[in-house]
């Protein structure tokens, strides 16, 4: 699995949302539409993402570049729209948790090593993202899956940076009690 | 490695976005834009009309009274004249199979601003409800009724082929083997609808001019914009049996 691609960077400061949005389109539409397939699936991602950038083309007076960057701003406004379909995103990590344990218990003629190890890990995330407060899987997933830094996160959402060092603590204790023995942070560290 | 690079690791990847879905939603964008030039030219035009309108205020007081009367008051917004350019028009005809599914139920409409109610029966859970506007970016109203009351989805369509979010309904359990009666609007992409996003913020059913797209409202969208000559088509695909 890769690492989030955080896309073509924009030159900040050579062009801005109020001259020429179809550039912003350009440069950051399949790094929204991933962000989103990620949390939810590929077919609302689709609709989502178009919303994204229509609502940011129509909130474009309000983009203010002193605040921050088009990135966490469009960032933000996904994370916005992700909301109402919490229901839907804590039922797809319930069922990619399910689904990696299941088939981890397919039996012993796979690949057992690393494969298997990886799958436990993705299962117990998927489990412990299910179960984070909304506000902290959103800090999560944007440092994790959008590749924003702590202060972009805090653009993004319009939170205070300490906030959003405050909510990422609270997730990531509880990210690491759900991996537990499948910990390859662990090992490492015990290594 | 930290939990968020394991975790950005861990959960699966997506594909990116076909062609057709950037065009998708670059279509709507454009739409958006020109919707928005078309704004900023009527507001450059009242200006000046409502610096004219305020000195004939009082003398106007009692025609304006008669005209709300008549209209049915202030709150009813006025007519949306369509589009004058008329684009190419994409086939929508629906396809045999989709993704490996039969057909199982099928309609094509001349017109946007439009209805038509399927009834068909699923044998799997794997039913995909296809709709395909010729007009990108095309709002879907989908509603069925369900527990003395209404399910209802919205959605966007476009030429290609956009899988409304209702067939999600089919995972939902007592999907298969019954009837089902699923009513589907389609209106045009400039229809005054409020997004998702001003849905949201607005708790009434008409802000800024914009219906909160569901089975009550959808008469009143029809009554400002009118039907268009836009055909699209709604297909229900089942699992073999």
């Amino acid at each position: 699995m890769a690492h989030p691609d955080p896309g073509p960077q924009a030159g900040i400061g050579e062009w801005s949302p109020h001259e020429d949005f179809s550039r912003v389109f350009d440069a950051h539409f399949a790094e929204i539409h991933r962000y989103i397939a990620r949390r939810l699936d590929t077919q609302t991602a689709d609709d989502l993402a178009a919303d994204t950038f229509l609502i940011a083309f129509r909130d474009r007076d309000r983009f203010d570049p002193a605040r921050g960057e088009i990135r966490p701003w469009l960032y933000g406004i996904a994370t916005n729209l992700l909301s109402g379909h919490r229901r839907n995103e804590v039922r797809r990590w319930k069922a990619l948790s399910r689904a990696e344990v299941a088939d981890d218990q397919e039996g012993p003629e796979g690949p057992v090593t690393a494969r298997l190890a990886a799958r436990q890990v993705t299962a117990r995330l998927a489990g412990a993202l299910a179960g984070l407060a909304k506000r902290d899987r959103d800090v999560v997933l944007l440092l994790g899956l959008g590749g924003l830094s702590h202060a972009e996160v805090a653009a993004a959402l319009g939170i205070p940076y300490g906030t959003v060092a405050s909510r990422l603590n609270r997730a990531r204790r509880q990210l690491r009690e759900a991996l537990g023995d499948a910990n390859p942070l662990k090992e490492v560290h015990d290594g | 490695m930290d939990e968020i690079t394991l975790l950005g690791r861990a959960v699966p990847d997506e594909p990116p976005p076909s062609p057709q879905v950037v065009a998708r939603a670059r279509a709507r964008l454009a739409a958006e834009e020109r919707r928005s030039a078309g704004r900023r030219r009527r507001n450059a035009g009242t200006t000046s009309r409502w610096t004219w309108a305020l000195a004939c205020a009082v003398a106007t007081a009692v025609v304006a009274f008669a005209a709300v009367v008549i209209t049915g008051g202030p709150t009813t917004p006025p007519p949306i004249a369509p589009p004058t350019s008329v684009p190419s028009t994409p086939s929508v005809k629906p396809p045999a199979t989709y993704e490996g599914l039969r057909l199982l139920r099928s309609r094509t409409v001349r017109s946007t601003a439009t209805k038509v109610t399927l009834r068909f029966r699923p044998t799997s859970t794997g039913t995909a409800i296809v709709l395909r506007c010729s007009a990108p970016g095309s709002f879907v109203l989908a509603s069925e009724p369900w527990k003395n009351g209404l399910s209802e989805a919205t959605g966007i369509c476009g030429p290609d082929g956009t899988r409304n979010r209702f067939d999600d309904k089919s995972h939902e359990s007592g999907w298969a083997g019954r009837t089902h009666t699923v009513t589907f609007w389609v209106f045009p992409p400039d229809a005054p609808v409020l997004s998702a996003r001003e849905a949201f913020s607005c708790r009434k059913t008409l802000c800024d001019g914009k219906y909160r797209l569901n089975t009550n409202t959808a008469d009143a969208i029809v009554g400002r914009i009118g039907k268009r000559s836009q055909p699209w088509s709604v297909a229900v695909y089942d699992a073999s049996r």
